[in-house]
């Protein structure tokens, strides 16, 4: 064997070696990646069937099971020669934040690539907008009823709330349940409370003609406006808004189209 | 005189008596609510939004000045101010 017989024998053998490598660790990352996001996505799973009511992990249940169902098998064609495993930073947004990063997955709808920040980021997700610990904490209450308001935001009702202090207190809510769920579905106007930032105040005029106030509190108020945060009823009453001239409102942040009120609830 | 605060959502009920007859809510420029006997016009009782966070504040929590205009002279000595509002056109 001549030298450069030699020399074309161990260039190759140093290449096969190195492709065998690539394909080795992309294989292997995107396994244990794989692995990891199933095995965090149970934790999850568990951690929010633990809730107590029905309404709340049904709706928990099926953000889960939308993580399932975008989460893709472990892909492993990109970059499997030459080393090169794409990062999901340098696949769509040129930014450079976690959070760029984790848009750009959901852009791309994979869970491609490897490293700190792209495990499980449909989880991660998810638990950084809904299971923040306030939101957590009122997902495992009994929870009387659960709505979701004209912009998209779920708004809760804790059944402590209306049964222990809400009827004892406001005497006159008896029997109008459903009337709180529509004022809260389908409210005349919601405004700015004047008390808090993070509250809101619902305003319905039921059908005999009382109108009622629901005091909401958000878990991000800075979401509220793209119906991605999550509402909870302080309080509700009755009002006579024409006796006095100074009402606990603030701004008008929504207004009912006209000729769209849906009629009818309990009584 | 019964207290009831709902921790959860930060919201005192205080009830003086209970009415025999219908009950007026009225909310005042502060949030809070009071509730009135229509039949004998004296406080029933009065819901404070946000009690815990607005004492924790430093704010003094009272019966504030509302803007009745439908009520009683006696009604608006009871909450604390003499005249009422001119009502707004």
């Amino acid at each position: 064997m001549t030298v450069t017989e030699q020399q074309r024998f161990t260039t190759s053998s140093t290449e096969l070696v190195t492709i065998i490598f690539s394909v080795a660790t992309a294989v292997d990352v995107s396994l244990w990646n794989y692995g990891y996001r199933q095995t965090r996505a149970q934790e999850v799973r568990n951690e929010f069937e633990r809730g107590p009511t029905g309404e709340s992990n049904r709706r928990g249940s099926g953000l889960f099971e939308q993580c399932f169902r975008d989460a893709s098998p472990p892909r492993i064609s990109a970059g499997l020669f030459g080393g090169a495993v794409r990062r999901p930073s340098e696949s769509a947004t040129s930014g450079t934040s976690g959070e760029h990063r984790s848009r750009s997955y959901h852009a791309e709808g994979s869970f491609a690539g490897f490293g700190k920040n792209s495990r499980g980021l449909r989880v991660a997700e998810w638990r950084d907008h809904m299971a923040t610990k306030a939101a957590q904490d009122k997902l495992r209450k009994p929870l009387i009823f659960t709505t979701s308001e004209p912009r998209g935001n779920q708004v809760i009702c804790a059944q402590s709330t209306w049964e222990t202090h809400v009827l004892k207190g406001h005497p006159q809510m008896h029997g109008r349940l459903a009337d709180v769920q529509k004022a809260i579905s389908d409210p005349d106007k919601i405004r700015e409370s004047t008390i808090r930032n993070d509250a809101q105040i619902f305003e319905y005029v039921c059908d005999d003609s009382i109108q009622i106030r629901v005091v909401a509190t958000f878990d991000d108020i800075s979401l509220v406006e793209v119906g991605k945060t999550i509402g909870k009823m302080n309080s509700v009453f009755p009002v006579m808004p024409e006796e006095f001239d100074k009402p606990n409102v603030g701004n008008t942040l929504y207004v009912r189209p006209v000729a769209s009120k849906t009629t009818g609830g309990e009584k | 005189m019964t207290f009831s605060y709902d921790e959860d959502d930060d919201v005192l009920y205080v009830t003086f008596a209970q009415p025999k007859n219908g009950v007026r809510y009225v909310e005042t420029d502060r949030g809070d609510v009071l509730r009135f006997c229509e039949s004998t016009n004296q406080i029933v009782g009065v819901t404070i939004m946000f009690f815990a966070d607005r004492t924790r504040r430093g704010e003094v929590i009272d019966v504030p000045e509302v803007g009745i205009v439908a009520f009683s002279a006696g009604m608006h000595t009871l909450i604390g101010h003499g005249k009422p509002h001119a009502k707004q056109a």
